[in-house]
């Protein structure tokens, strides 16, 4: 019997002592920033589009870090997912309607359907839309992250979204894509 | 001296915990992806196994032996790795916000890994004392790191590389594993 | 410091002993491919007729594409600036004769992707009559020169097209003026019949790149496999005010490589993510610098280069000066070339030229050359094999690469490791594919390598810049809400400030009795019925202006009562009233919406455009109404959109307006029932 009781104390000891030890490392070591969503914050794409239903890519990017699903941020796709999937060490979701590719767009205003009203430069979340009350707007094409919020507000729907073109520059060298013609003379 | 030398020896490359006594599997695979990851985890893991087996062997000598708590081993080392890893990782992340970085995320990890546990159940069955210990802890983690660094290496030219499909991804590292597990063979009759 | 400078500058001294000494050095690797240069290195340059139409497109360089200066149906004169460049890093695009501008398109370019570019076409006139010419000298002013060079449209001629003003503008001190021709890719003569017939020229151009750059040594190098150029630009450089020296190196490709003449000439290497400027170094084509020769003492801008017609498949081959903008076709045509299946049309020499994708692309600034080459002359690629780690390709690396690691990890898409392997310090140069014993297409591998981080690289930029925009623009936000706050309280304060102002005498006293007054007043008055008569006729107001109906509801005017508070019930429930009346008014017209829209008369364009704007808010307010209906939803939105049948455009506006505003108040309304549904 007082072999059983010596080896319950000696281990309750143990244990005691080691859960002191614990907590009051807790306490004195405690470090409250979190990184982790920082570098999530850095791996989104930053189009502050709002998709994934929080008012830009940090409340989000700080979301995820608290368990939200990783997998709301539309602008990044499947590419995003993985890094987020990679910095977390958690496995990528397998619901894969984020597998088509994401082509990139920006918003295009029909000047002549314009009407001045200036809903869309207010909805922009990285003032890439220029213009006043009353006057044509435009769109900064190098700025805009596509992100869609501007077709919304507009009341004669002129802006569109469309795809980034294709040029020499970014152009990306895959050559088999090119279909591949005779030359004749 | 010569004889911790030798023991040394002994059990970074004879005796090495991965590829002979098979021990420390599940990160051996698991963060051997990319080399980075790989020192990292090799660094954390020769820190807590020279630690732990310090302290279990303490545990052992003058808490369980004197009342014949021997059976208990199993239960308490646990109970001391786990502590050890925990302390040791608030610590690290309040005092060295670098070196956390580098060793933070896989020191969690360590508290599972059975090489640690494997390191101090067999201090006490192969009747080490304090500084042999020591000795045998450092050096099961140091055969711990040249392996996982090695296996790491490889893998990432391995992932590079036209592997035939049926051996892509697991099964190819499995084989290395195999392979380098036989070329370590070779060391045997080196000490002892 | 100092003997750091001294023995820096010793170094210097060594270098320059060994180069006026005749040493040269070795770069790591390079190749000897079979130079079949043999067919056009006797053959003088002669022209070609002015074809019909040239395109001249706006990316002819490295850099921001030109932007054009003249509009479709403008006359332009020979050497007049047809697009002027845009940016640092571009270039200007010339008319090449006189004509009129006949379009201004998207049309095919001399580019390995087959992208189209945007073109300006010219319709020769076939009279090629020069702008005025307003030439400089050698003693010119820097700027001046500076200026006249990136007016003239002049990009490095060698075949990568950089724009060569930048390069003379650099600040740094110049030791090596190196002018390049070495011409190293197999097939090409252009450069090297250049320098047999205009060496005279090609040295002008040096004096003045002298004059720009003050340059310790000017060294023209030539391969020895040109022995007639290596004369004649003995010759020329005899014949100049200063000292040039010009150098055979052994043929070796690819010797003409920037970097790797460099080396060949100086010993120096050009640290990895430099410019050869930074090590006191600036490369020039032979052909750039008889360019810069023309622009500045002739004021006669880019029009023509010399290009090599050669292949099989060409009867006539030749160094031809054409016209810039000139279709492959035409001077494929005009070299008698006999098609053929599965011919190749090779831009730029075979290693790191491309096969053209519409022959109507035209001659650019860099086309230096063009291969008809049978299948038998230039093969199709065998099929790729597996790597088997000889490790040839390092052999010949001449920039020191380990062309199979890169092959391994741009297959892997490891960016990082390709970065930390120095991809992009290789200069696509083909070297390692052209001894891979695997056929395995390494270049290629590492251009889509290269293209891919570039992408990522931009995009990580871009995020940037867009976070950093949605920040500031958050910042910005909040201070103008906090500006607004704090000019109301001004505002108040001011207010307040006047009213006790208007005081006399002892002001505390009065103001605070003043204060006490006013309030027993306002006490007394919320009793009195002229206040609730107010309260009333407010509630009127309110209830018919959000009825917009011709019909008041019968409450509202019970609403004159003595008890306010009973008032404020009555109206409230007038105000209930009216809203479910317009609804339901607004629901039985929302039908004939459309056709409001088409009663609306037009009258001119401008009308016109409005009527369909409206139209199209209205489809819009309609789509959104009835997807609020289908919702079931209370909507409490109200028409009046649909009551507007006007021919004023000013109240067809407004009417737009006020039925966008109404429209998305409806999808607020619906938004946060839905929401408090879910909830």
């Amino acid at each position: 019997m007082s072999f059983l009781l010596i080896a319950v104390i000696i281990l309750t000891g143990l244990g005691l002592v080691f859960g002191l030890l614990l907590g009051y490392a807790s306490i004195k070591f405690k470090v409250k920033e979190d990184p982790v969503a920082e570098k999530i914050d850095l791996l989104l794409p930053q189009t502050q589009c709002g998709q994934c239903g929080y008012p830009g890519c940090r409340p989000y990017a700080e979301a995820v870090a608290n368990g939200d699903d990783i997998t709301k941020c539309a602008p990044g796709g499947k590419a995003t997912i993985e890094q987020i999937a990679d910095l977390l060490s958690v496995p990528i979701p397998d619901n894969s309607n984020n597998d088509d590719i994401v082509i990139k767009k920006v918003a295009f205003i029909i000047e002549d359907d314009c009407i001045g009203c200036t809903k869309c430069i207010q909805a922009c979340p990285v003032d890439a839309i220029l213009g006043t009350t009353k006057q044509m707007h435009t769109v900064i094409i190098d700025e805009c992250t596509g992100c869609d919020l501007c077709v919304e507000p507009c009341p004669v729907d002129c802006i569109e979204m469309i795809p980034v073109a294709q040029t020499t520059k970014n152009w990306n060298w895959q050559l088999n894509a090119i279909p591949f013609k005779q030359l004749e003379s | 001296m010569v004889e911790y030398v030798l023991l040394l020896i002994g059990t970074v490359l004879v005796n090495n915990f991965v590829l002979v006594k098979f021990l420390g599997l599940c990160p051996f695979m698991g963060v051997s992806n990319k080399l980075e990851s790989a020192i990292g985890m090799s660094m954390a893991t020769t820190f807590v196994m020279t630690v732990a087996s310090l302290c279990s062997y303490l545990v052992n000598q003058y808490l369980l032996a004197p009342v014949g708590l021997e059976y208990l081993r199993t239960l308490s080392f646990i109970l001391v790795i786990a502590v050890v890893v925990q302390f040791t990782e608030m610590v690290v992340r309040k005092t060295s916000p670098t070196l956390y970085r580098m060793l933070g995320i896989f020191l969690p990890l360590i508290t599972t890994n059975c090489a640690v546990l494997g390191v101090a159940l067999l201090n006490v069955n192969e009747h080490h004392n304090f500084i042999d210990s020591i000795v045998y802890g450092f050096g099961a983690a140091l055969g711990f790191s040249l392996v996982l660094i090695m296996f790491s290496a490889m893998r990432e030219r391995i992932a590079a590389a036209d592997v035939p499909a049926p051996f892509k991804g697991a099964s190819i590292a499995m084989i290395t594993a195999g392979l380098m597990s036989l070329a370590f063979m070779g060391f045997t009759g080196l000490v002892k | 410091m100092l003997s750091l400078l001294s023995s820096w500058s010793l170094e210097l001294k060594t270098i320059i002993n060994l180069v006026d000494q005749g040493h040269q050095w070795k770069f790591h690797g390079g190749i000897h491919p079979p130079s079949r240069k043999e067919r056009t290195k006797t053959l003088a340059i002669s022209t070609i007729e002015m074809p019909q139409q040239l395109f001249l497109s706006l990316s002819q360089h490295i850099g921001q594409p030109a932007v054009p200066v003249v509009a479709i149906g403008d006359t332009v004169q020979k050497g007049q600036l047809l697009a002027k460049q845009d940016g640092f890093i571009s270039a200007a695009v010339i008319a090449p004769t006189s004509g009129t501008i006949s379009d201004i398109c998207q049309y095919s370019n001399c580019h390995i992707s087959g992208i189209e570019t945007q073109t300006i076409v010219l319709t020769p006139d076939h009279l090629n009559t020069w702008r005025t010419k307003l030439p400089l000298t050698l003693t010119s002013d820097h700027q001046q020169i500076l200026e006249r060079i990136k007016l003239s449209g002049i990009t490095g001629l060698g075949g990568a097209g950089f724009p060569a003003a930048v390069k003379l503008a650099t600040k740094a001190a110049i030791e090596f003026l190196i002018i390049n021709g070495a011409e190293c890719e197999p097939y090409i003569t252009s450069d090297d019949l250049l320098m047999q017939e205009r060496g005279a020229g090609i040295v002008a151009g040096i004096e003045i790149m002298a004059q720009l750059l003050k340059p310790q040594r000017i060294i023209i190098a030539i391969e020895d496999n040109k022995p007639q150029a290596i004369t004649a630009m003995k010759e020329a450089a005899k014949q100049s005010i200063i000292d040039i020296i010009v150098r055979a190196i052994p043929t070796l490709y690819p010797a003409g490589g920037e970097k790797q003449l460099i080396e060949v000439l100086t010993s120096k290497q050009v640290p990895s993510g430099k410019i050869p400027a930074d090590i006191g170094v600036v490369v020039q084509n032979v052909a750039t610098s008889h360019a810069i020769a023309n622009a500045v003492l002739l004021d006669e801008p880019i029009v023509s280069r010399i290009v090599t017609v050669t292949g099989e498949l060409v009867d006539k081959p030749g160094n031809y000066e054409v016209p810039i903008g000139t279709s492959i076709e035409q001077l494929l045509i005009h070299a008698q070339f006999k098609p053929q299946t599965q011919q190749k049309i090779i831009i730029g020499g075979p290693m790191m030229g491309f096969a053209l994708q519409q022959i109507n692309a035209p001659v650019i600034k860099s086309t230096n050359c063009v291969i008809a080459a049978s299948i038998n002359e230039l093969p199709d690629a065998p099929p790729e094999q597996n790597c088997i780690r000889c490790g040839d390709c390092e052999q010949v690396c001449p920039a020191n690469l380990l062309p199979q690691q890169l092959q391994w990890f741009a297959k892997d898409q490891d960016h990082k490791k390709l970065n930390d392997h120095n991809l992009f310090d290789c200069i696509e140069c083909g070297a390692c594919a052209f001894v891979c014993p695997s056929t395995i297409p390494l270049v290629q591998y590492y251009r889509v390598a290269k293209a891919e981080i570039r992408q990522t690289t931009e995009d990580k930029r871009q995020a940037d810049r867009a976070k950093d925009r949605f920040e500031q623009r958050n910042i910005r936000l909040e201070r103008d809400k906090q500006e607004r706050l704090e000019r109301s309280k001004k505002a108040a304060e001011v207010r307040q400030a006047a009213m006790s102002k208007n005081s006399d005498g002892d002001a505390v006293a009065a103001a605070l009795a003043r204060i006490k007054a006013k309030k027993a007043a306002a006490e007394e008055s919320s009793d009195a019925p002229n206040k609730d008569r107010v309260a009333a006729a407010i509630a009127r107001a309110k209830a018919k202006k959000s009825a917009q109906t011709t019909s008041p509801e019968p409450a509202a005017q019970e609403s004159d009562d003595i008890d306010p508070q009973k008032a404020r019930v009555a109206a409230a429930i007038a105000r209930a009233k009216a809203k479910k009346a317009a609804q339901q008014q607004k629901i039985d017209s929302s039908n004939d919406q459309s056709t409001n829209a088409d009663t609306i008369e037009t009258i001119d364009p401008k009308k016109a455009r409005i009527a369909a704007v409206i139209a199209k808010a209205k489809a819009k307010k309609t789509l959104e109404l009835e997807q609020a209906n289908n919702n079931g939803n209370d909507d409490k939105s109200v028409t009046v959109a649909d009551t507007i049948e006007t021919i004023d455009p000013k109240k067809a506006r407004i009417a737009a307006v006020i039925a966008k505003a109404k429209a998305k108040k409806a999808l607020e309304q619906q938004q946060s029932n839905n929401n408090n549904d879910q909830r």
